[in-house]
Formats: C-alpha cells, structure tokens, sequence
C-alpha cells in the first residue's frame, strides 16, 4: 500500500518548500541588489511573456518549437508582475521543491526530523545547488527531474518495479523538453541502463530493456524531428538555428575558458569531470562504498554517480557547456537519491555521511571559486559584493520604451533586455506574432515605432530586423524620425 | 467369500457412505471385479481428503463405467436399476416447474407402480431423498439410473421450455437489459435529431461546425489517451496483482471447497475436445466436486460422436442444445446453465488451457472478497504467442487488457467488460439476472457492465488461462469484428437510460465506461479518418484543411498524432512486461497497422450491427501450428 501522508506531514513538506523559497529568494534579492542579470532567465521570461501576451498561439511562429524547454515553463511565467524575482521564479520554486521531496523521501526513509532538517540545510547551502537555485538557468529543474529520474531507476535496479520503468522511461522524455544538457547526459546513460537492468530481464531480450526505457525519449525525439519539419519545414531546424539553445555556449565559445582550453576533446574533459566529482561530491564516494560493503547494487550505482563525468567530456566536445559546472551541479541529485537508498546499520549515526557533505560543501565552493567562466564569475560576485552594470544601455532604452507606449516592432533575440526593462510584451511587435510576419515582408511603414541595435554591436549582429533591413539604423526610412539614439540603439518613430 | 478389502484399513473402508444392504459399495465394486486393490485404496484416501461419495471419486477418475457403477450402486443398495430410454418414464408426471429439482438433485418422476410414484434417481442423497418424500409423498419409492440418463430425459422432455428460457428469460424479464432490441426508439429518435441538426449546422456554418466537431473529436481522443494511460499506471503498482497468493491456496481445505460448474460450450471443434478435457483433469482441485458440461450443438455431430468416443469420465456431460435462433454461445450457456450443479460456474472455451489452481484461487478470492462480488475474471493469454505476427500482436494487446486495464477498472470500480472465458460466477446471483443475454454478440462484457449496474462488483484474479490467438487474418477479422459488435450491442443497450445508468455508476463508473466501452468503439472507428487526412496533407501539401485545424485543434491534434499515439504503443510496450515475454516487445512498434485492422474490423462490425446484429461470426480454433508440446514448454518459461 502506497503510504499515505498525514496532515501533519503534508504541512512539513510546504514549511520546507516555503523557507527554502523564501531563503533562496533572499539570497537572489541580494544578488539582483548587487546588480546581477542572468541573461538566460532574462531571455525566457522575455520569450514566454512575448508568446503569452500575442495572445494566441501559431505553429509557424510558436517558440516552443526552437525552444522547447520553454513551453514546460510557460505556465510559471504566467504569473504577474512578479518583477524583479519573475525571471527566476522557475528555478526558485523548482529547487525549494526538490528539496521538500527530499525531505518527505527522507522521512520515509527512516531518518529522524533534526537529521533531516541538518541534512536539508547541508545540501540546501551546497554552492552548485545554490547556483542552480539563483542563477536562473535551467539547471534548477534538470536538478528536480534528475533526482526523480535517479530514484526511479534505483527503484529498477532494486524492486524491478513497472512503474519505475514507466517514470524512468517519461522523466527523460521530459528532460529533453525542459533543457537541452538532457541529450549529453541520456547519450551516456542510455547505454550504461544496461548495467542497472535486471539480468534476467537483459538475458531474455536486451534490446527490449532499452525499448522500454527508450521509447518516450525516441518519441519525443520523434515528435520535436516531426513538429520542427511541419512548422520550419526541417526536421533539424532546433539545431540549425541561430537561436536554438541547442547550441548552448558554441556562439561564445571563444570567450569561454573551459572550452578555450578544452573544447572539441572528450578524454581530458571527462578525466576533469571525475576530479571535479571528487572534490565536489565526496559523499558519493562514501556513499558508493557503503553499499558495496552492503551488496546493495553497488556496480550499477558507481555506474549511476559517475556518468555524468562522462557527459562532461561529451558536452565539452560538442561546445555545448562554458563550465564542466554545468553538468556536475547535477550530481547534487544524486547524491540526494542516494542518501534517501542509503542503509544504515541499527544504530549506526550519520556522523559519517554529514562529514561527507561538509567537506563537498568544501569542495563545492572550491570549484566555483575556480570557475572562470563569465556566468558564474557574475553569479559569484554577485554574492559578495555590487558588480559594475552592463545593462545600463537597454534598461535605459527599455524605460524610454515604457514611457512611449506605441505599437513597436522589435526583434526580441536581440533586444530581450530592452524588453525586460520595460516590464511587458505589450503593444510589441515581436517575432512571436503573426503581425511582425506581415510587416516585415512588405507592410513595414504600418508600424509607429522600429528598434533597432547598433549592426557592429553582439545585439546588432544577430538582429533579424539589420539583416532584413541593412541600411534602416543608419538611414532610417521615409515617413518616419529618429526619436531615440543612445548608447548603439535607435528608435524610428512614424511622423 | 473371501473379502478382498480386509486388508485396507476399516477406518477407511467404513467411511463409505453408500453403506448399504448388500455391504460396501467399494468392497461390491471390488469383488465384481469393476476397480482393482490400488484404486479403492487410493479413492478411500482421496474420500478423506475431498469430503466427497466414494463412487463420485470413482467416475470422476474413470476407474469404473457409469453404467456398470449405477448396476452396482442398484445392487447395493436393493433396488432395481432402470434404463430410461428402454423404459421410459410416465410423461405426464413430468412438470417444468420441477425442472431446477430434476438437474440439479438427479431425480425423475419415473412410474405410478401400484399406486405409488416411483423415482429414478441417480444420487441417492438425503437431499434427493427428502425432496422426493416432500414432493411425492412419504410412500414413494424410487430406483436406480444413470445420471445421463436423467440428463437426456430432462433434455428431451423439456427441450422447448428449455430453449425458450435460453432465448427469451432476459428479454422477458428484465427487456431494458436485452440486446434483443438494437435501437431504442428514443435511441433512434436522438441520433436523428443529432444528425438532423449536425447537418442544419454544416449547411449554415461549415467551418465553425466542422471545427466544432473536430475539436469534439480530438478532445475526446485526447481524454482516452489519458485515461488509459491512467489505467496501466493504476495497475503498474505492484500491490495490485497480489490477490490470491500460493500459501492462500495451499490453505484450503480440499473436503471444504464447493462443487464447481465449468461450461464448456464448442461447435465443431472435434480436434480441440481432447485439449480442454486435458486441461481440466490437470486442475488442482476435487474431480469429484467438477460438474463439467460440455455444452454441444445438437446438429453438431461430429463433434458429440467425438465427445463420445473419447470415453470421458463420469464427471463430463454432453448437453445437446436444440437448433434455434439465435446461434449464439450465450444461447447455448444459458441452455446449459439450467443443468448447473455448482455453487460456482465457469466458462472455458474448446482450446483453453487455465493454470491447474484456477479454481482454487477463485475459490480463495471470493472468500476474501466482499459478498457483493459475485464474478470474478481470470486473465487471458495466449500459448501460440509467438506463431506469427498477428498472434504476437494480438498478444500485447491481450496482455494490456487483462494485466492492466481491467485489473486498474476493478480498482477504481468500473465496469469490467468481462472476457469471453474463465469468468467465474455464483451460480446463485447468475441465474437470478437471467444469466447471459443471448442476443449480445459479447454477452460477457455486457453481464459485466449489468453486473455493476445492479450494484454488484466485478473482480479480478492472479490467474491465467492460455489460449489459443487467432493465427490468421480472416478468421481474427471475424472475431474482432464481432467483439465490436458486442461492444457496440453493449454500449446501445446500458445507453438506453443514461441517466439512471450515470446515478448508478456514479461518475467514475460512468465515465470510465463511456471512455473504456464507447471510447474504444470511437477510437477506432474515426481514426482511419484523421490518419486517412493526416496522409493527404502529408502526400500532397494541400491546404484544404488549414480551415477546420485552427491553431487550438492543430495543437491538440498534433498532440493526438505524435504523443498520444507514441503513449498506445509506449504502453502496447508494456503490456507483456508482467508477463515477461520481454521478446515481444519490439512488435509495440507495429501498432498502428494493428490498429488499421482493428478499424476494419470495426467497419464491418457497424455493417452487421445494422444488417446481422445477432450473427455470431464464429472463431476456428485449433488451427494453430503450435503443437502441444510448444505450448506447454512456452507456459513453463513464463510461470519461471
């Protein structure tokens, strides 16, 4: 029988979600106080805000088709006016989530409440969980779905359980569609399943074991390939784009440290990965040998700690990730699903195991300590101390906007911080919508204001509206004045 | 003479009931020379262990010829031995209103002698004895016969009244209930309405309407989509398929369990005969509590001959069902339903092989379960699994059904549609709902949806009965085509009211059965039309459509096409995993064409529901290349 939670439990679960929300938020105010802006979080409110606010949704011109993350995270967006915190709340929630799962997993598992809250509050302060927590990114949610993901396949490995399977198999399915590091982790995984199948189910018909787990991944595969050839007219347009986040940090990959220094290898990246392990997540080490020491599957979960170091040598390779960071954050999921599968003796204290933990929380803040990648400098300093702003030409542009509200077209890959700055989509006419279409292909003159980046700045290389339109910045059109010019950006405005 | 049994223990010898006037009835059988040392030794050790007569052990073992036992019991007990058909009995003390007495009791009204009836009976039980002194008075005196002598008697006597209660006592008793009438006229009159006002509409406003009806359709898709992936996650929990277990059944005491009735209706199927009454020798259970009907087509002779010459042991009937219409196995099951002595009945088809301890699981499940449980389903699988394409198909979808829909239905109490065998009943409640509905082409998923409208539960049972997977296009053609007859049939009739069908059901029970019953009649009713669509747009570009996929539709179709789609054969995936025939798992990839016949079939089930709603399309088992020893091999792998 499935236990059930008592009331009182149930109210644990939501304190623990709360303050863990309540704290991250705090520790992200701080952050934002200090100036800091993650240009991912920024970029999917802009988008989802964009599509909500066009008000109906088109195939030809839905985001989600490139970005397919983002329509898992529409709904939370949909909250209002939730500024400045709105761009992160995904990522917040996500984690005081996890964590209060955690905590109810724990319960289950026989750990006794000062035990659990320790525990909650030794990983809660873990800096990779912390960064996943702030830094509004995707990697809060991967966090949350890689832990289900991981407790279901320990529940493969030790109870054969159908419905292991079946979350198993819909929890990677999933992960494709909510970040785009999924494809480097389940390229190792998949294989390694072998290992955690029980044999006599492999001996039988091995590739059927994958069939069951595969199947939703190979159908959600299937489906983006299907929807991105009927909506773009190439199965491959997500990977073609310019804007497809499945290009992750290849675009600035020049800039990048980690990928200056590693980029296009597999061998080395994913030896730094195993280091990176070490020294981060001791505990699973720890851990790893308890139960080898117990019998307790203890092959298939060495395999289950370790190939995300391998995914760091593929992700590397490819140029997706600006730091080995990206993908070992995510251990934090494991090393949560196997504190709840660990076994103690009758007795036997977690002295041990909280050791483990205090010396990754060591370790943990070493590596980002060490991390030089230009993201995670942001987020780190942001802690510390006020950061030197560099937004300080869009958000002046954005408040400008936010004050002449007129039906304005603007190219949202470009102009995305203009956007948040001035707080809604509203009266924007964006790549989202069916309008922006009809206008730049022959109806431009309709439109009472156009923004416009600098062609020679990041904004204004990427800017469609430059490339459609080449010689607009400098020289404008007939019928309209320039109403704006500061900082490389110009706003046309009709006479 | 010497006493042949004075060397068995007297412990055992005495507890032979038949006690009679001229010594014990083994020790009569013994010197007569019928059974030999060995076999009354082992009949008195299986008496103790069963709680049944000696002589009930005796000819359910076959250890001695009916005829022969009646001789002796006769001699045994100082009465003289009647054959019925060289001496017929006196018509006019026949009575129908006695019939259920004569079946079940194994009396006869034979002959006023001397101004006294005489009985013929077959069981001298006190029972039997009492009725007769109640019935006839404390005078009468009775002799000997053979039970299949009273049978045929019974038959012959009382063969109109017989038919006619196997044809009409639904659709007289309780009318709202009978497939007899396909269509209410309310019924008719809303489809006509409806249609009358789909077209009204299309005629005013083709697009909207047509988008409407579109958005219908695809809403409903998508709703069966999650409902059914809410039926395999329902029943994915491995708490679920611990009913009975083999230390439950260990536990039963042989002597306490109850007669068993097994149905086993056929129709020309000599060569699976020998398969089924196999099977049922092999069931761990009592031989002598079996009460196993053979229920044979009258002018089906080459199958009665077989039945006969196949020398069966006492406890096999051959009940001869007249020819009348409808031809339906219902029919035929209600007619041998009157001839019942069980406390339980069960159905098995000619070429079922269920799990030897079927019975006894049954048995322990509906002492476990609530009084209102009155049927309980055993799982359908099949032997010849891997024989072709079609069979191993037909398996994963067999093994969805009855591993994981209904089992998740019995849990979240929704109608079962019963399976067509080894569903078993108390006879008791069976008889009083009339029993099947012989004009519904799948009586079984009818009695189980009645059943629970009557507030009566359905359950479900850790057992397995192996058949025999149609092997050949045609012939599963025709056989689906008839089960979604019988869904339809069924669909039509508890539609009739279905308001009082929704207070009854309430709304988990209603719901589910407009999406398990109707959903599945739906589905693939209309899917040839929007894959027939999807392949135009996809061969030919046009943009005929765009107008009726607005972008909502186009989503929730597209949703439909890919994931609910990719969800049927992800779950069509799983079906076989309790089952662990994991190599039959790739075949979930060729789902769509399996769907493809199943709408064809469901075509022509539409077509019969308007021109031949009660011919029933026959299935030829035992045509299967899967010899004896494939099979029996292939259900050891899985029970390991």
């Amino acid at each position: 029988m499935m236990k059930r939670y008592s009331s009182y439990a149930a109210i644990s679960l939501i304190a623990v979600a709360v303050s863990m929300g309540l704290l991250y938020a705090t520790l992200l105010l701080w952050q934002l106080h200090n100036n800091y802006s993650s240009d991912l979080a920024v970029y999917n409110w802009v988008t989802v805000r964009a599509l909500l606010d066009a008000g109906s949704l088109h195939g030809e011109s839905d985001a989600g088709m490139l970005y397919g993350q983002l329509a898992m995270l529409a709904p939370f967006y949909m909250v209002p006016k939730l500024l400045p915190l709105g761009q992160y709340i995904v990522s917040i929630a996500a984690v005081s989530v996890l964590l209060a799962i955690w905590y109810g997993d724990l319960s289950r598992a026989g750990y006794g409440r000062v035990e659990r809250i320790v525990l909650i509050l030794l990983l809660a302060f873990t800096p990779a969980v912390v960064w996943c927590a702030t830094s509004g990114g995707a990697g809060a949610l991967s966090l949350l779905l890689l832990y289900l993901l991981h407790k279901a396949i320990l529940r493969i490995v030790h109870e054969g359980d159908i419905r292991a399977y079946i979350a198993a198999g819909v929890l990677m399915a999933l992960f494709l569609y909510i970040d785009a590091i999924a494809i480097y982790l389940l390229a190792i995984l998949l294989p390694v399943l072998v290992i955690f199948i029980p044999i006599k189910q492999l001996k039988g018909a091995p590739h059927s074991s994958l069939i069951i787990i595969g199947l939703p991944l190979l159908i959600a595969v299937a489906s983006w390939l299907y929807f991105n050839w009927v909506f773009y007219g190439d199965p491959l347009a997500f990977l073609s784009s310019d804007h497809s986040a499945f290009l992750g940090a290849r675009p600035e990959a020049e800039s990048m440290p980690w990928l200056f220094a590693y980029g296009g290898e597999f061998i080395r990246p994913a030896a730094m990965g195993i280091i990176y392990l070490a020294v981060g997540f001791p505990v699973l080490f720890y851990l790893l040998w308890k139960a080898y020491r117990g019998g307790h599957g203890a092959i298939s979960r060495i395999a289950l700690a370790c190939y995300p170091a391998l995914s760091v040598g593929l992700a590397t390779m490819t140029f997706y990730i600006y730091s080995p960071l990206q993908v070992l954050a995510l251990l934090s999921a494991i090393v949560m699903a196997e504190i709840v599968r660990y076994r103690r003796r009758p007795g036997e204290t977690i002295a041990a195991l909280l050791l483990f933990l205090v010396i990754g929380m060591i370790g943990n803040g070493y590596l980002v300590a060490r991390d030089r990648a230009p993201q995670i400098e942001a987020w780190r300093g942001a802690l510390q101390h006020p950061q030197e702003r560099h937004d300080n030409s869009t958000k002046k542009l954005g408040q400008w906007l936010d004050e002449h509200r007129l039906t304005t077209l603007i190219d949202l890959h470009s102009g995305y911080k203009v956007v948040a700055a001035r707080g809604d989509t509203l009266g924007l006419i964006n790549p989202y919508s069916d309008r922006y279409k009809l206008l730049v292909h022959g109806a431009l003159s309709e439109v009472d204001q156009i923004v416009l980046p600098d062609p020679d700045s990041d904004a204004g290389r990427i800017d469609e509206l430059n490339r459609l339109f080449p010689e607009l910045y400098d020289f404008g059109m007939p019928g309209y004045h320039l109403a704006y010019d500061a900082d490389g950006w110009r706003v046309y405005r009709k006479m | 003479m010497m006493n042949e049994v004075d060397d068995l223990p007297m412990a055992m010898v005495s507890d032979d009931v038949f006690g009679g006037i001229n010594g014990r009835m083994g020790n009569l059988l013994l010197v007569k020379g019928l059974i030999n040392k060995e076999q009354l030794h082992e009949a008195l050790q299986l008496q103790q262990r069963w709680g049944t007569r000696l002589g009930d052990i005796l000819l359910a073992k076959g250890w001695v010829r009916a005829l022969d036992f009646y001789h002796t019991l006769a001699n045994h007990l100082g009465k003289e031995y009647v054959d019925l058909f060289s001496e017929p009995p006196d018509g006019q003390l026949f009575s129908n209103d006695d019939l259920s007495h004569y079946t079940e009791l194994l009396v006869l009204p034979w002959r006023v002698v001397n101004g006294r009836v005489t009985v013929a009976l077959a069981d001298p039980s006190e029972e039997a004895l009492s009725y007769i002194r109640e019935r006839y008075g404390s005078e009468t005196d009775y002799v000997i016969t053979s039970k299949f002598d009273i049978i045929w008697l019974v038959q012959r006597n009382a063969d109109k009244y017989l038919d006619t209660m196997a044809r009409f006592a639904l659709s007289e008793r309780d009318p709202e209930h009978s497939a007899l009438m396909v269509f209410s006229v309310k019924q008719l009159a809303g489809v006509y309405l409806l249609l009358s006002l789909v077209l009204l509409s299309i005629a005013l406003w083709p697009v909207n309407t047509l988008i409407a009806l579109n958005l219908l359709i695809s809403l409903g898709l998508l709703l069966n989509f999650g409902f059914r992936a809410l039926l395999v996650w329902v029943a994915a929990d491995a708490s679920i398929d611990v009913k009975v277990s083999d230390e439950e059944v260990a536990a039963l005491a042989d002597d306490e369990l109850p007669t068993y009735t097994v149905l086993v209706p056929m129709y020309k199927e000599p060569e699976v005969l020998p398969i089924i009454t196999a099977a049922i020798r092999n069931f761990d259970y009592p031989l002598s509590k079996l009460d196993i009907k053979l229920i044979l087509e009258e002018d089906d002779h080459i199958t009665v001959q077989t039945a006969k010459d196949l020398g069966l042991e006492g406890i096999f009937e051959i009940i001869r069902v007249p020819p009348s219409q409808p031809r339906t196995k219902p029919k035929a099951c209600n007619y041998a339903l009157q001839f019942a002595r069980g406390e339980y009945v069960t159905i098995y088809d000619a070429e079922d092989r269920p799990e030897p301890d079927q019975l006894k699981k049954v048995v322990a499940a509906f002492r476990k379960s609530s009084d209102d449980t009155v049927v309980i389903q055993a799982r359908l699988n099949y032997f010849n699994a891997e024989e072709n394409w079609l069979t191993r198909m037909f398996t994963l979808e067999y093994s969805l059904w009855f591993d994981f829909y209904l089992p998740a239905l019995d849990a979240l109490k929704i109608p079962i549609p019963l399976g067509g065998t080894s569903n078993h009943f108390r006879l008791e409640v069976l008889r009083q709902v009339q029993a099947w509905d012989p004009y519904n082409v799948t009586e079984d998923a009818d009695l189980g949806v009645r059943y629970t409208g009557l507030n009566y539960r359905v359950g479900v049972v850790n057992s397995t009965t192996y058949e025999e997977a149609n092997s050949r296009l045609g012939s599963w053609i025709r056989q689906r085509s008839r089960w979604h007859k019988g869904y339809m049939q069924t669909y039509l009739v508890h539609m009739r009211h279905p308001i009082d069908l929704y207070r009854t059901l309430g709304h988990v029970g209603f719901w589910g059965f407009q999406f398990f019953i109707g959903g599945t009649i739906a589905s693939v009713l209309i899917a040839p039309l929007l894959w027939g669509i999807f392949i135009v747009w996809l061969m030919t570009g046009t943009h005929e459509f765009d107008q009726i996929f607005p972008p909502l539709v186009l989503y929730i179709s597209t949703f439909n096409l890919m994931l609910g789609n990719g969800l049927l054969i992800y779950l069509s995936s799983f079906s076989v995993f309790k089952r662990r025939l994991y190599r039959l798992i790739p075949y979930s990839l060729f789902s769509p064409i399996y769907w493809l016949l199943m709408s064809w079939a469901a075509f022509k089930a539409l077509w019969q529901l308007v021109h031949a709603p009660f011919y029933w399309e026959k299935t030829q088992h035992g045509v299967s290349r899967f010899n004896q020893e494939r099979a029996d091999s292939q259900i050891e792998q899985v029970d390991e």
